[in-house]
């Protein structure tokens, strides 16, 4: 290492490149955890009903939130072409959709465990209180169960941010799809590297931070412990 | 049906709420049998006994959250909810006193009705930890859709009848014990229903603060047609503020004393007596 000669200078003259990977990056970081959210949530909503459909949706759950990342994306990128469904979708959607889904199943059981969670005194007070059904879920179970789900879901949220760099793989042009290419031009593996963990960085500190601030303002607030999301698969 | 609502000529002998033999209790034991009492409109009522003889679970029946397994309780001269033994299940009924609304079953509409002619103080005040102490209070009136207007009005008046204005932007992690009974007991009376259940409401307060709550009990109760029953152990802040005491006993015997009929100390050796003796005395 210390036989190492640096020169920052060669990569750093790709810096236009860079900032379109960053953009993708952060396209793909903001369109997966919308997407991710809203399927999350309202299945997790859904299974909170405990109907036929509960079980079912619980074996998918656990089959995409026990596959890897790579797997879904690469399964995904090739199953969502002409050839398979008729109509080929982007990279950019591929990898959308096949991570989203697994970030999602993720929520899901979330946000079903927050909603279960809400201590039984509250939604008994509610109700001694006259609060009718739609009532306590509006007034108390809702509210409870989003300051609940909130914390882990930070933490889910950075993880996505992360796992945004496997789109490299199915050709998607953000961070580290260009630090790969900037390294077949300069072949400056190391300089190129440490660039791109410092972008990271930069993207998910601030992340992190606002995190940490929310969990602690939640556990405060709703007297629950919040659970810190177990990694997606790496 | 009691006979007071038909020798109705005031106030005070409007009965707010009447058990009439009830029975009930947890499952697998009877905590209660053949219950009977009135709370009428200006009244207080204490119920004194040891712990666990079933005086939550009084409260809890009363809010239609445990079951009726036999009797009937009357809320107000308006809607009665009824519960006969038919072999080993029991059959609840419900319905306003006109016959104008009936049900053979307790929907959870019918419960949520009743429930809102009742304010409840739970042990341990129960405050909604994401809300603060003003929204707490506010809370029955956004859900009995009341005008945002009239709610902040009525809000504001009960925080500062208990005493709360300068704490009403505070969550309840910020809030001592007796300040969120304090809460509690506003977001009870907020609403102004006709009954108030309260729970060991001063449990965890100062001296000061108990005899306050005790005041602001029986005056509400003296502003409309309204009765409060309140569970305590405390029998000598209880003896100040009822006017009625019932004592329970084990296997539902009670005995009742009216607090005008005796002074303190004959009351607290009346119940030291009645509660030596096995199961207490039936009235």
């Amino acid at each position: 290492m210390l036989n190492y000669d640096w020169h920052f200078e060669r990569v750093i003259a790709y810096q236009e490149a860079f900032v379109v990977g960053i953009l993708y990056t952060l396209a793909l970081s903001a369109t997966l955890i919308v997407f991710s959210t809203v399927l999350g949530v309202s299945v997790g909503i859904v299974l909170r009903r405990n109907g036929w459909w509960a079980t079912p949706l619980i074996v998918v759950i656990d089959i995409l939130k026990g596959l890897p990342p790579l797997v879904i994306i690469l399964f995904g990128y090739f199953a969502l072409t002409a050839d398979v469904i008729g109509v080929t979708v982007g990279a950019f959607w591929a990898f959308i959709f096949s991570l989203g889904l697994n970030i999602a199943a993720f929520i899901a059981d979330l946000t079903r465990a927050s909603v279960s969670n809400v201590p039984r005194e509250y939604i008994e007070m509610g109700s001694a209180m006259g609060l009718r059904h739609n009532q306590l879920l509006r007034f108390i179970v809702f509210p409870m169960a989003i300051r609940e789900l909130i914390p882990p879901l930070s933490y889910l949220y950075i993880e996505a941010i992360k796992l945004t760099s496997l789109a490299s793989i199915i050709n998607v042009r953000e961070t580290v799809y260009v630090a790969q290419t900037i390294i077949s031009d300069t072949a400056r593996s190391l300089e190129v590297w440490i660039v791109v963990g410092l972008i990271y960085l930069v993207l998910v500190t601030p992340a992190l931070f606002i995190a940490r601030v929310l969990e602690r303002h939640f556990k405060r607030e709703v007297g629950i412990a919040p659970q810190i999301s177990r990694p997606l698969g790496y | 049906m009691s006979n007071h609502t038909t020798a109705m000529t005031g106030k005070a002998f409007v009965p707010v709420l009447s058990a009439e033999n009830c029975t009930f209790g947890v499952p697998g034991t009877i905590l209660f049998r053949d219950l009977c009492f009135e709370a009428r409109a200006g009244e207080v009522i204490a119920m004194l006994g040891p712990t666990g003889i079933g005086k939550t679970t009084l409260l809890r029946t009363i809010l239609l959250m445990n079951d009726i397994w036999q009797g009937r309780f009357q809320f107000g001269q308006d809607i009665g909810v009824e519960s006969r033994l038919d072999g080993e299940s029991s059959h609840v009924s419900v319905g306003k006193t006109d016959g104008r609304r009936r049900s053979n079953v307790l929907t959870e509409e019918w419960a949520s009705d009743i429930r809102r002619t009742i304010g409840y103080v739970p042990q341990g005040s129960l405050l909604f930890p994401f809300l603060t102490a003003e929204q707490n209070v506010a809370l029955p009136l956004r859900a009995r859709g009341v005008p945002s207007k009239e709610s902040m009005a009525r809000t504001t008046q009960y925080l500062v009848r208990l005493r709360l204005n300068s704490l009403a932007e505070r969550k309840p992690w910020q809030l001592s014990g007796g300040q969120k009974q304090r809460v509690a007991i506003a977001r009870a009376m907020v609403a102004e229903p006709p009954l108030l259940l309260l729970d060991e409401p001063t449990a965890s307060t100062d001296p000061t603060t108990t005899i306050e709550i005790g005041h602001v009990i029986k005056e509400y109760v003296k502003e409309g047609v309204r009765s409060a029953i309140v569970v305590s152990h405390d029998i000598i802040w209880s003896s100040t503020v009822a006017d009625k005491m019932i004592f329970l006993g084990g296997d539902g015997a009670i005995q009742k004393f009216t607090t005008r009929e005796m002074d303190q100390v004959t009351m607290i050796q009346k119940m030291k007596e009645w509660f030596s003796e096995p199961n207490g005395v039936s009235e």
